[in-house]
């Protein structure tokens, strides 16, 4: 076979995709570079090229290595665009019940409270007012529709809204997987 | 008298929230400038989305400290507290996002298309707060402002917590593709 003439590849190529098997084009190039020296040679030259397009492995280690390598490639830190991981989360709203609690059963609400006592947890007045007016306006419009059953509606309605936000986080969570997919 | 004096009260506790939001925002931002980013491309991305999401979050935050500040003792009341305050932290890093757009499109009216992202932030927040005394109209945009920006986040949040794939090789994919 003429090392210039040889088209015999591009044919093989095209038809193996038409098939759409997964790897039938690596098996027909495979197949046909064995008895052709110019499409073997074709063919590694494309391969090289493909590696050499690679692109280089992020970096996942937090480390100094890590650090300096991705310096080096000048890769940008993308941490500060990132939310901060689950526990640190859980770790600061764990904190702020502890605080919370920590006030809250040192607080007592007296007018005559000395100014110091006042500033501290002036705040955590404020905080339960607004929750109480809340909380009794939300039972009150229920209790108006459904005397005695307002606290049970409550709960209904809290848990639906519990579920539909699951359900719009898993949606967000499978439009994102089929997006990197 | 009295009457101006409430006013100039009312006036004066509005000026102070909004500053203290903007300052609580400018912060978000300055530490975060990526995940602004992210907020306001997933509210472009999908506005109706993060506004509903919005909706339904914040409905089920409000709904769930009503039922536990109904709880007796002080558990309820803290978590309850908790729960609000978390509200209120993803509110204002949501509205952040959302008023630097805002702040970003006003100012393209202006010819400013290199502007920074403060004086985007600052415009956006000073805009959408003046819309706000405006009565029910004013109230609606602040209030849809909010709530979009609440879904931004939480799609944002959500885009985070998935754990980042190595991607593959090239010659790999050519080979899974072959």
């Amino acid at each position: 076979m003429s090392s210039q003439q040889c088209d015999t590849l591009a044919d093989l190529i095209l038809e193996a995709l038409e098939l759409g098997r997964p790897g039938a084009v690596r098996a027909v190039v495979d197949d046909h570079s064995r008895g052709c020296a110019t499409c073997a040679r074709r063919a590694g030259t494309l391969r090289s090229m493909a590696a050499g397009l690679d692109p280089t492995p992020p970096v996942t280690d937090s480390g100094f290595v890590a650090k300096v390598l991705a310096e080096i490639r000048g890769v940008e830190d993308d941490s500060r665009s990132r939310l901060p991981p689950p526990w640190q989360v859980l770790g600061a709203i764990g904190l702020l019940v502890v605080l919370a609690a920590g006030v809250l059963s040192h607080h007592t609400p007296d007018a005559d409270a000395p100014w110091h006592t006042k500033a501290l947890t002036g705040f955590v007045d404020q905080a339960l007012g607004f929750l109480g007016v809340l909380s009794a306006g939300l039972t009150g419009v229920w209790e108006s529709v459904a005397p005695g059953k307002a606290l049970p509606i409550l709960a209904v309605c809290a848990a639906l809204a519990t579920v539909l936000n699951v359900a719009f986080a898993v949606g967000a969570w499978r439009r994102r997987k089929q997006t990197v997919e | 008298m009295e009457v101006v004096a409430e006013w100039f009260l009312r006036a004066a506790s509005y000026g102070t929230v909004f500053l203290s939001s903007l300052a609580a925002m400018t912060l978000i931002a300055a530490a975060a400038p990526g995940l602004v980013g992210r907020e306001r491309r997933a509210a472009r991305s999908g506005m109706r989305r993060c506004f509903l999401w919005g909706v339904v979050f914040a409905l089920n935050c409000v709904l769930l400290a009503a039922v536990l500040a109904r709880i007796d003792g002080a558990v309820g009341n803290v978590l309850a507290l908790t729960i609000l305050v978390g509200l209120l932290v993803v509110s204002l890093a949501g509205l952040g996002a959302i008023a630097t757009e805002v702040g970003h499109r006003v100012l393209l009216l202006a010819d400013r298309e290199a502007a920074s992202d403060l004086a985007r932030l600052a415009v956006g927040t000073t805009v959408l707060f003046t819309v706000a005394v405006i009565p029910v109209f004013g109230w609606l945009v602040l209030t849809g402002a909010v709530l979009t920006g609440i879904g931004a986040f939480l799609d944002v949040a959500v885009e985070d917590t998935r754990p980042t794939r190595r991607p593959e090789p090239l010659a790999a994919r050519h080979e899974v593709r072959a």
